[in-house]
């Protein structure tokens, strides 16, 4: 099975470009040479390096200007899903600044979905949080968050512009998200998303469904949110449990 | 557990064989995630009954060192690691069924810039790459591209990738995972490659780069894989710390 390996053009120029932004350690904003000094020096066809930069900008790593050439994109925001940060306390971590701009904010009763998600009757009251979410200034996310009513009533009255929602649920409402589980997938933007997000109708887009559980392992928050690919990095990191750590995460009775 | 039995001239031909191929196991002739010889070619070499080839044979599958795949042959097993440890965070991959995988390509090449700095080794040192496809009931789902420094698994040429995984030759040759850095992106495709996991034009994909650690730090492989959205989502666990 070992053969010859002969990259395509265009991916030995994709390689190629990713090499030179790591060879000359280019930020956000700076700009690549002309395309046709980079096909003389890789001994590449204009096409190889236009079908490469297409594709890296899809990627979010380039951008174009028309007329003003190639730069280096805006660094995505990393969400690394491990230790149950809040989106604004870990983006001022990366040195970024979250901004909310609230959509919605009401009480609701149950539909079906929701009734069964949370393991209530139909028309159970839950708070439903609409919120568009912002890394220095562009849009990130829509973020659609449910709550059981009965567990943080009246929250409509705390500011959920400026404070985090996890914030609120603990300093307010003495309860700790604990544990939790999120499903990744794709969707494409719906109309009002595109509007909201600045972006196509139908692009391509991150559906995050996320449940958080308090310390008492009762569901706390179910979460959908949208949010812009060019913009997100979701990240996490396994590791092994060793035989001895696993021993000391037996809970003594 | 194997117990010990003194093999001699008047043991069963069966035993004979099983100790004879128990030993070239060990001794390396045949390494982990190869075939050995098929039972016609055994029976032929040793002159004996294909029946007490068999019979050696499935006592090895049945110590766990021989596995025998449909249609492909019996292949030398290394070295595992409890299947089921324990792991905490990461990205799992939740799809229908259990993905069959199909090598497209499986070669070396220099690591290059990019993938010598993922991997902490010079661009000129040679890393084997693979490609390739999964797929679920016959409909491709993913796409999969793995990077592994030459010297740390210089036997990975030899291994079946059809037989066995990356990460199951990767413990075979004693290099144990401990840590794997995971992110996930949308892109979208090229035609070429859209078309290879048949997916429309301008529908995304999600990116799934992982670059997996061994005790002792040191990067031991790359992989990134595109998967369709439309058939396999991905979850992942997390706990408050501290």
């Amino acid at each position: 099975m070992t053969q010859d390996y002969r990259p395509r053009p265009r991916e030995l120029a994709r390689e190629l470009l990713n090499g030179y932004l790591v060879e000359h350690q280019l930020q956000s904003g700076d700009r690549l040479p002309s395309e046709r000094s980079l096909c003389e020096a890789w001994g590449l066809s204009r096409s190889a390096l236009r079908s490469a930069t297409a594709r890296m900008e899809k990627d979010g790593v380039l951008c174009s200007r028309p007329g003003a050439g190639t730069y280096v994109a805006q660094r995505k925001y990393t969400r690394n899903l491990q230790g149950l940060l809040s989106l604004s306390r870990s983006a001022s971590e990366q040195g970024r600044r979250v901004t909310t701009r609230l959509l919605d904010l009401k009480r609701i009763e149950c539909d079906k979905t929701l009734a069964k998600r949370f393991g209530q009757v139909l028309g159970y009251p839950l708070y439903k949080v609409a919120r568009l979410r912002m890394v220095d200034g562009e849009p990130l996310m829509v973020e659609t968050a449910f709550l059981p009513a009965e567990r943080v009533e009246g929250l409509e009255k705390w500011d959920l512009e400026r404070g985090s929602l996890f914030a609120v649920l603990e300093e307010a409402y003495g309860l700790i998200p604990e544990q939790g589980e999120e499903k990744v997938s794709i969707t494409y933007a719906t109309t009002d998303e595109a509007e909201l997000m600045g972006i196509e109708e139908g692009a391509p887009l991150f559906w995050i469904v996320s449940q958080t559980y308090d310390q008492n392992g009762e569901l706390l928050e179910y979460c959908r949110a949208a949010a812009r690919p060019d913009r997100l990095r979701i990240t996490s990191e396994l590791k092994r449990r060793d035989a001895a750590e696993r021993g000391g995460d037996i809970h003594e009775a | 557990m194997r117990h010990e039995e003194a093999i001699g001239p008047n043991s069963p031909l069966y035993l004979q064989l099983r100790e004879l191929i128990r030993g070239k196991i060990e001794g390396g002739e045949y390494p982990p995630g190869t075939a050995i010889p098929s039972v016609g070619t055994l029976a032929e070499t040793y002159g004996i009954h294909r029946l007490s080839v068999r019979s050696a044979i499935s006592a090895l599958i049945g110590e766990g060192l021989l596995k025998s795949v449909q249609g492909k042959g019996i292949f030398v097993v290394g070295d595992k690691l409890e299947r089921d440890l324990e792991t905490v965070g990461g990205f799992r991959q939740n799809m229908q069924a259990k993905p069959e995988s199909r090598v497209l390509v499986k070669a070396l090449r220099p690591a290059g810039v990019v993938y010598g700095a993922l991997l902490g080794c010079a661009p000129g040192e040679p890393v084997h790459y693979i490609k390739q496809v999964s797929y679920v009931s016959g409909e491709p789902v993913s796409q999969e591209e793995t990077y592994i420094p030459e010297a740390l698994l210089p036997n990975l040429k030899q291994v079946d990738l059809g037989v066995f995984s990356v990460y199951e030759a990767l413990e075979f040759y004693g290099i144990r995972v401990a840590r794997r850095e995971q992110s996930l992106e949308i892109t979208e495709l090229d035609p070429m490659d859209a078309r290879l996991l048949n997916v429309e034009p301008g529908r995304g994909v999600l990116v799934l780069s992982s670059v997996s650690y061994d005790e002792e730090g040191r990067a031991v492989e790359f992989t990134r894989s595109y998967t369709r959205g439309d058939k396999c989502t991905f979850s992942v666990r997390y706990q408050r710390e501290g």
